[in-house]
């Protein structure tokens, strides 16, 4: 196992090389120019607009910025935002605590509620619990999150005033202590809850679906037959087998988690990656936009590994050469 | 006989009405709340500021955070008349070519080293002049800064500039820096801008990027009854209807009018909890118009630009875009800009006999379909209003047989494509026309400013325009200055470079229990004069 891990970690240098050369270019040819937003609308000279291209290296050719930029990363360093002026690893560790929080809250609520749901279902197909849960995976995967963020906030803030609409700490107490966690965590349920329902609607019913095949296997008849538990058979015998393609999903959502999530983001003046990368992407920010791109490249290698050493471990039929 | 008649009701008319004026007076005046200390109050704000130094950006939010932190030596009132703030006095040379600035004595940085002229020096010499993309236009002429004594600055200029007092605020060119932490560093990446240390009321406490800006009252600030309010904090809320909803939760205190769409602020005008006032910015006095290139056939055919004026129905526009908000547009000043607005200038009604009659006269003739001619309309998609002005556009060009296909892009790359490539035919624009409107023509409408990211985006050259322009800019009579501006203005009008469609104030929505808001004329509000009625 462990000189796969470690053939796989070396097969994912070159793949993230490529990501950054293509990323990089990508982003350069693209229309749009961040002098522009550093030099602002109200009128500045031509001279002004080339000064300020010299002071940032954007006058060099391309190939000389990118073996700029690649010399800078093999040596840890992500580069300098030219919008914030900020070192771009520390405004992408700045943003992360929040990503993670939210990004990994929701999916524990939508990985415990969609499996269960989705379990439950495939145990009683077509009975009012699994019209419901298709009922609720169906509304929770349609709506936007900008939207149905915006009805959450009507309902739980506006209305009821229970929870704060948005933010990720109160803005005119100053809390201290262990009310700090308290108060994180009230601001948090709303954004997690929004973004949880659209995947939650994908873990019921892909539960759902694995279920019922596996259900229908012999082994599970078999199971049956011996007068085994309700429990054991779904639990022991079933869902671990069910939930192989729900892992591979669960690991392709780890691995994006790093990215954030930028509409929920922005609906929830939640402080996350997302908003960074939309805002580096509205002003060209190339460092930074390149800089998550790769982090979240990354991610994803690295949650594919998982899933893969996930795999061996749900399933130990399954061999690594 | 017929005095007498009338002498009796007429006096008691009068006095009754003097009693009533008497009475409001006194009931006004006992009633007339006093500021009381204390309090914070949340300001959303639309997106994360780049850092919070108001030399390197135009952005509302930096201006504002630089009002609160930065200080300046003049302050700008409503009637955009300079108001000694940390210059006390100046005097002005005959020729306008020297300023002497007396200043406060005894004022402290934020980390309590003392404010002298060095500081005045070192901000316009080395940053406002040379790094704010701003100052080659609005300081160009600035020779140098004198220090004879540490409360003295003269600043002298090799040419004439009457305007100067109205640069001299926050906003643009005026926010003064602290020479000994910036001196010797490179400047525009000195982490002091993400972490300012000023003069002004309020210091800066901490910035969480994406999240809120907070800053709290400056104990030493040199007016000792301001500031009234205790912490200031900026709350980055992305999202216009969040942040409206924020509002009436009282999540959130304030929206400046550069965060709130117009169709926002008509629920909250109807609010008693909150308030929806039209700030007239007058040092900004917005406008939008729609932009023409005039290097271009047809749009280098003045019938053909007068057609396009003459078939938009603009109070159209205003009532089904704007909500009746604001103004109709006459002309290249806004006329919330005061005396320097002209009203007499050519107009160009709704008329689309007279639109196809100039057509057919400049020889764009209907051909198959009707259709005279096809053209492209340039916008960014990201305002809500210049989308819906694009597809009303559409229509009401058709009307008179032009075909008119919509291009949106990003704000950047539409930056791109109008300011610095200068690649597109229609495309919109929202341009500020003040503090100065001899010096806002300048940028918009002098044939030397068509350079890439210059704003003459038009191509537009009328050699007499230039003149009255370089005339305008050094003319130190006033009564002589404003008539320049009024002749600029019916030239411009006369030429039609640029349909313009409505002026229009920004409404700043906040909670009605914050007084001493719609304060300042640059749109971001000066809060050192804010307090709270109840805590």
């Amino acid at each position: 196992m462990a000189v796969y891990v470690a053939r796989r970690l070396a097969q994912a240098i070159p793949l993230v090389l490529a990501v950054i050369i293509l990323n990089f270019l990508i982003v350069h040819v693209a229309p749009g120019d961040p002098v522009n937003i550093l030099v602002g609308e109200y009128g500045s000279t031509p001279e002004f607009r080339e000064r300020v291209r010299r002071e940032y290296g954007l006058d060099q050719p391309l190939p000389t910025q990118l073996a700029v930029y690649l010399r800078r990363v093999l040596r840890g360093n992500l580069g300098h935002s030219l919008y914030y002026n900020q070192p771009v690893i520390r405004l992408i560790l700045e943003r992360l605590p929040a990503t993670v929080l939210l990004m990994a809250s929701q999916l524990v609520f939508a990985l415990i509620v969609g499996v269960s749901l989705g379990v439950a279902a495939a145990r009683r197909p077509y009975s009012a619990l699994d019209n419901a849960s298709t009922a609720i995976a169906l509304v929770g995967y349609s709506m936007p999150v900008f939207w149905s963020g915006l009805l959450f906030i009507l309902l739980f803030s506006t209305t009821l005033g229970v929870l704060p609409s948005g933010g990720m700490s109160s803005s005119r107490e100053q809390v201290q202590g262990i009310a700090v966690a308290w108060d994180v965590l009230r601001h948090l349920l709303l954004p997690a809850f929004t973004l949880g329902l659209v995947n939650l609607a994908l873990y019921v019913r892909l539960t759902r679906a694995s279920m019922l095949e596996v259900l229908s296997h012999d082994y599970v008849r078999t199971a049956w037959a011996k007068g085994l538990a309700e429990r054991r058979v779904i639990r022991h015998h079933a869902l671990r087998n069910a939930l192989l393609p729900v892992v591979t999903i669960t690991g392709i959502d780890l691995g994006r988690m790093i990215g954030g999530a930028v509409l929920t983001e922005t609906v929830f003046a939640w402080p996350g990656v997302g908003t960074l990368t939309f805002t580096a992407l509205q002003t060209r920010d190339y460092p930074v936009i390149v800089g998550t791109f790769m982090l979240v490249s990354v991610g994803v290698i690295l949650a594919n590994l998982f899933v893969d050493v996930m795999y061996r471990i749900l399933d130990p039929r399954i061999q690594y050469g | 006989m017929a005095s007498r008649t009338y002498r009796g009701p007429l006096a008691l008319t009068l006095a009754l009405v003097v009693a009533l004026v008497v009475s409001t007076g006194f009931q006004a005046t006992a009633q007339a709340p006093t500021p009381i200390r204390g309090g914070t109050i949340v300001v959303a704000i639309g997106g994360d500021p780049p850092h919070l130094n108001p030399h390197f950006s135009t952005l509302p939010w930096v201006w504002m955070v630089g009002m609160a932190v930065h200080g300046s030596l003049v302050r700008l009132d409503q009637e955009l008349k300079p108001q000694p703030n940390l210059a006390e006095s100046w005097t002005v040379s005959p020729d306008y070519k020297t300023y002497t600035f007396k200043l406060v004595r005894g004022v402290t940085w934020h980390d309590g080293k003392p404010f002298t002229s060095a500081d005045v020096k070192f901000t316009f010499e080395e940053v406002a002049s040379k790094l704010n993309a701003s100052g080659p236009v609005l300081l160009g002429n600035l020779e140098r800064v004198d220090t004879p004594d540490p409360s003295t600055a003269v600043f002298r200029f090799s040419r004439p500039h009457p305007t100067l007092l109205l640069y001299l605020d926050v906003p643009l060119t005026g926010g003064l820096l602290p020479k000994h932490l910036y001196e010797g560093t490179d400047i525009r990446r000195n982490p002091v801008n993400a972490a300012p240390i000023g003069v002004g009321p309020f210091r800066f406490v901490e910035w969480n990027r994406g999240d809120r800006i907070v800053l709290e009252r400056n104990p030493n600030y040199f007016r000792k009854d301001r500031p009234y309010l205790d912490r200031v904090v900026f709350r980055v809320a992305r999202d216009p209807a969040a942040r409206v909803v924020a509002l009436q939760n009282r999540d959130v205190d304030l929206i400046l009018g550069y965060d709130l769409a117009l169709r926002d602020s008509i629920p909250i005008r109807q609010s008693r909890e909150m308030k929806a006032v039209f700030n007239v910015d007058r040092a900004i006095s917005g406008q939008w118009w729609i932009g023409l290139n005039t290097s271009k056939p047809p749009f280098n055919d003045l019938k053909v630009r007068q057609a396009i004026a003459h078939a938009i129905n603009k109070s159209f526009i205003w009532q089904r875009v704007f909500f009746g908000l604001g103004k109709t547009s006459t002309g290249p000043i806004s006329q919330y800009l005061g005396p320097q607005y002209n009203k007499d200038v050519p107009k160009y009604n709704y008329d689309l006999q007279k639109a196809n009659q100039l057509l057919d006269e400049a020889g764009v003739r209907r051909g198959a379909g009707g259709i005279r001619f096809r053209t492209k309309f340039t916008f960014d998609g990201t305002s809500a209003e210049f989308s819906r002005i694009a597809d009303i556009l559409k229509e009401m060009l058709a009307e008179v047989g032009i075909d008119m296909t919509l291009e949106s892009f990003d704000f950047n790359t539409w930056f791109d494509k109008v300011y610095v490539k200068k690649d597109y035919e229609i495309s919109r624009g929202r341009h500020i026309t003040g503090p100065d409107a001899v010096g806002a023509m300048n940028i918009e409408f002098h044939s030397k400013n068509t350079q890439p990211g210059q704003r003459n985006y038009y191509f537009y050259n009328n050699p007499e325009v230039d003149r009255l322009i370089e005339q305008g800019m050094v003319e130190t009579d006033p009564p002589k200055r404003l008539q320049i501006a009024h002749q600029l203005q019916v030239l411009i009008m006369r030429d039609l470079p640029v349909i313009f469609l409505m002026d229009t104030p920004q409404p700043n929505a906040y909670r009605s229990v914050f007084n001493g808001l719609d304060n300042n004329p640059y749109g971001a509000q000066r809060l050192e004069d804010v307090w709270i009625t109840t805590r």
